[in-house]
């Protein structure tokens, strides 16, 4: 992918449009591609119904809305049909494969045509056009959902000259991501692994310590998977926009959301949130929508019960910091930083504990991870109860404090204009260090499989 | 434009190279160093980058047959050659036709000599990617060591090119040595010799096997053999194949023979150890086990081999001072581990008799002496003609069969001896100092000492029970 975007910049808008396109198709390819055929159907059936939208949009609302219904359906198909069957049956009822970014894909196109049938947006008229955005292969695996409304424009300027800067901050960009997955979550996936394994094995406080790893460990592999979308599609000359902002350093469950995955937070919110009256019609129906729109989010993550009680707690925990805000509204507190730092902690603590139910499916095992902070009687680690060095566990250590601290950056301005700023050779020192990290510290060669992502899943 | 284009490209090619380097200098770092002996690759194949240019005459090429049986400090005493072992365990014959290649880089042996176990039905089951990453990974880098990575079935050769995509996870084990070792260059002082500990009292005389078979080895390996005869040829270096002595089934035997029927028809001289150890007296398992030669057995064959090559080969030495202290210490090395495993009386004094050391005897008077006629009369061997009733304390400094000193004394006395230049003193009862500090204490009341006349290193001691018919007690 890198190499055809070298080719990319040395070619004109219209053969760069066709690389696009047969790097999406490679790229798509490169996986264990199953039922790709829904996929292009659904692609070609929603620009043709955008296509139809275009000439009259009165006519064809139902068309629009008929199309909706089709994605969700396909999406239940695919996804959900025998989960919801397996309520009932004891085997699994259709053993069909859903198309990798199924997921991802379904939102991008029932918000497309959303927007179609609002009209905010003009519908795309060239397929190769809707074909690039639906497909863009930086976003297809685990997003982020670009709206039509930002990317598509961007496809009518593809001529633009070479830009040094444009390809020195989207490859700085991708390797950010790329260390935070290769070498960050990839890491702390080791020791995540091994002690959610064999959950009875590991004494309680190792299970504390699985709970706080795996909250890192999802959040680099997802940041840096979008980190590397983004300089991806940089690299590419398109502009997409942040996932992810700080989440951990949100002082409360709502501002969590606000920060994570922020692409999917507000295409739930722009499209089922604020339809469904958001927080116009009184508290009772705002908690109700926040409610259902968690739901949403749970079951969108997966077909299983365990997503399903994230998803509804997640709501749950809105809902309750919201009205424990309403209630001390008028509490004036003599160190506003300790109280927000309480609250950062405290909504660590809990977002942290409900990935749990993320990360180990069975409902019996999150209990026992989630209650075992109170069984604690000793807080030791032992690096070779792990299977670990002692320095293994130090640098796993290191590594969680780098992103707190980076991400305490990033809170407060562009890390990467911050760093552009930087003497030339505290630059190249940072290069080296980043270059040599991968080199000793990332999780690669035989037996990995670069391409696999957490949010990959969904 | 075109200015921001060349700046960004030098830039982006400064950050590939610099990439670059750190891949190849933790590939160097980090890779496992297989540095314990007795397959000690690491320092095979790293001494043999550290040898001087062109300062071998002798290359020395094959499995562990050839590194535990082919000892170049026999081979220097004999013959004033230098030569090197450049083999790595259980090598397969397309990679010694790689080492070849490698070695024939930075010198220019007058003679190879190649041990042809690779052929043989047995050393199949050495093909594994464990045992040929082993042997290539020391190599420096080069397109022969990349094509080498192509000899392991399905293997990537771009992922070998900077294997620490293998080895990363290795950074918690290394230490501040590792990163210096690829500036370093690392002599092996035993020349990619193995110095192979005997077993005593484990004798078992085989008879030779013979088949009239003959089968030719595995197209693969004949294909790379003759590609090791023809870079010979091509380099003008004459090639003296050898099968060292180990135990053989028929296939091996009848693959040997082809290989000897070849070798005959096409002028290559080819000796075979299997049809030839009972002659030289190399005894199985005392002189080496199934496979591999030890020290006893090295000498035997080293012996027979320079002999061999002095006789057929006019080589005249590159350079014999440039490792002369080095190849005399492997040779005092291989005495030391040949007598201080020998507890055979008889034994021990066949060895001893060498021109090459000197003996230095001391007895402090015994109350009981219970030694046969027979075994009295062999104390000639350290100067001792009298009986030792008659003697009360002596000190006698013996050389092969020379008598260099003798000093019978009333008691306890100290004596000053100079071999090689250096100064030890000795005094009657086997205490032995060199520069104010003890390096031997008596262990009987007959003590020996054996030193090499040339380097002055101490090979071994012992002491002689004459309360109990001379038997050899060591510490």
């Amino acid at each position: 992918m890198l190499g055809s975007g070298a080719i990319y910049y040395f070619c004109s808008g219209k053969i760069r449009k066709l690389l696009l396109v047969i790097a999406n198709v490679l790229f798509y390819l490169s996986y264990d591609v199953q039922s790709w055929e829904y996929l292009i159907l659904a692609i070609i059936c929603t620009f043709y119904v955008g296509y139809l939208a275009k000439k009259d949009i009165a006519k064809h609302k139902k068309i629009i809305c008929f199309a909706i219904v089709g994605l969700v359906l396909g999406l239940f198909i695919f996804k959900y049909l025998n989960f919801f069957l397996g309520s009932f049956m004891p085997t699994k009822v259709f053993s069909i494969v859903a198309p990798i970014g199924i997921s991802f894909t379904t939102l991008k196109m029932i918000g497309y045509l959303l927007d179609v049938y609002h009209q905010k947006i003009t519908p795309c008229d060239n397929f190769i056009n809707y074909f690039i955005y639906v497909t863009f292969f930086a976003q297809i695996i685990s997003g982020p959902i670009e709206r039509a409304d930002h990317f598509l424009p961007q496809l009518d300027n593809l001529d633009r000259k070479f830009s040094y800067e444009e390809l020195k901050n989207g490859l700085l960009r991708f390797a950010i991501g790329a260390f935070e997955k290769v070498v960050i979550a990839n890491r702390l996936g080791l020791i995540v692994n091994q002690i959610y394994r064999n959950i009875s094995g590991f004494e309680p406080q190792y299970l504390v310590l699985a709970i706080i790893l795996y909250a890192f460990e999802i959040y680099c592999d997802f940041d840096g998977y979008s980190s590397m979308a983004i300089g991806m599609a940089h690299l590419f000359g398109f502009n997409t926009n942040e996932n992810f902002h700080a989440p951990y350093l949100a002082n409360n469950p709502s501002a969590f959301w606000r920060r994570w995955h922020i692409s999917l937070s507000s295409w739930f919110k722009d499209y089922v949130y604020i339809p469904l009256g958001g927080n116009k019609k009184g508290s009772i129906r705002r908690y109700l929508n926040i409610l259902i729109v968690s739901l949403l989010s749970g079951l969108w993550h997966g077909a299983a019960l365990s997503f399903i009680l994230w998803g509804v707690l997640h709501g749950v925990i809105q809902v309750v910091a919201d009205i424990f805000k309403k209630m001390h509204q008028k509490f004036k507190s003599p160190l506003p930083w300790l109280t927000k730092a309480i609250s950062i902690l405290l909504t660590f603590v809990v977002v942290s504990n409900l990935w749990v139910f993320f990360r180990v499916g069975n409902l019996q095992d999150v209990f026992v991870i989630i209650t075992s902070i109170f069984r604690v009687n000793s807080w030791v680690i032992n690096a070779t109860s792990l299977n670990l060095l002692p320095g293994d566990l130090i640098l796993n250590f290191i590594f969680v404090v780098v992103i707190v601290v980076i991400d305490i950056l990033r809170n407060h301005m562009n890390v990467i204009d911050m760093f552009n700023k930087l003497p030339f050779f505290v630059r190249w020192f940072v290069y080296i260090v980043i270059i040599v990290s991968f080199i000793l510290f990332a999780v690669y060669g035989p037996g990995y499989n670069p391409g696999s992502f957490i949010y990959q899943q969904f | 434009m075109i200015k921001t284009f060349i700046k960004g490209g030098i830039k982006i090619l400064l950050l590939a190279s610099i990439t670059l380097m750190c891949l190849y200098y933790f590939s160097n770092v980090l890779r496992p160093k297989h540095d314990e002996i007795p397959n000690n690759t690491y320092e095979k194949v790293s001494g043999y980058y550290a040898l001087e240019d062109n300062s071998l005459d002798i290359l020395f090429l094959g499995t562990s047959h050839a590194y535990y049986c082919l000892n170049p400090g026999v081979i220097y005493n004999e013959t004033g050659l230098n030569s090197y072992v450049f083999g790595g365990e259980c090598q397969p014959i397309e990679i010694t036709y790689t080492y070849l290649k490698e070695a024939l880089k930075t010198q220019n042996p007058k003679l190879v000599v190649l041990d042809i176990f690779a052929l043989s039905n047995s050393s199949e089951t050495c093909r594994t990617e464990g045992i040929y990453r082993v042997n290539i990974e020391e190599l420096n880098a080069s397109i022969d060591k990349y094509d080498a990575y192509g000899f392991i079935e399905d293997e990537n050769k771009l992922e070998n090119a900077f294997d620490v995509s293998l080895y990363h996870d290795l950074w918690s084990v290394s230490n501040l040595l590792d990163t210096s070792r690829i500036f370093r260059k690392d002599f092996d002082e035993s020349f990619g010799y193995t110095n192979g500990i005997p077993n005593y009292g484990t004798t078992w005389q085989r008879e030779y096997y013979y088949t009239d078979n003959r089968i030719k080895p595995e197209e693969k390996q004949w294909d790379y053999f003759t590609k090791i005869v023809d870079l010979c040829q091509e380099q003008n270096i004459p090639l003296l194949l050898v099968k060292t002595p180990c135990y053989i089934e028929e296939k091996d035997a009848a693959i040997y023979g082809y290989v000897f029927d070849w070798a005959k028809d096409n002028d290559i001289p080819y000796i075979d150890y299997n049809m030839k150890f009972i002659d030289l007296g190399y005894v199985f398992d005392d002189d080496g086990d199934v496979w591999h030669a030890n020290a006893r057995g090295s000498l035997i064959i080293s012996n027979d081999i320079s002999k061999y090559i002095f006789e057929n080969y006019q080589i005249a030495p590159s350079n014999s001072i440039l490792y002369h202290d080095q190849y005399l210490h492997l040779y005092d090395q291989t005495y030391n581990t040949i007598l201080t495993n020998c507890y055979d009386y008889d034994k021990l004094l066949t060895y001893l008799n060498n021109d090459d050391f000197t003996l230095l005897v001391t007895y402090l008077n015994s109350k009981d002496i219970n030694i046969s006629k027979t075994k009295e009369s062999s104390l000639s061997v350290f100067g001792i003609t009298e009986p030792l009733e008659s003697t009360n304390a002596l000190i006698n400094v013996v050389s092969g069969t020379k008598v260099l000193s003798s000093n019978i004394y009333d008691g306890l006395t100290t004596e000053e001896i100079v071999v090689a230049g250096k100064t030890y003193q000795l005094d009657t009862s086997g205490y032995l100092k060199y520069n104010d500090k003890y390096i031997s204490y008596p262990k009987c009341d007959l003590n020996v000492t054996v030193i090499d006349n040339r380097t002055g290193f101490v090979i071994d001691n012992f002491g002689l029970d004459t309360n109990n018919s001379l038997y050899i007690s060591r510490e």
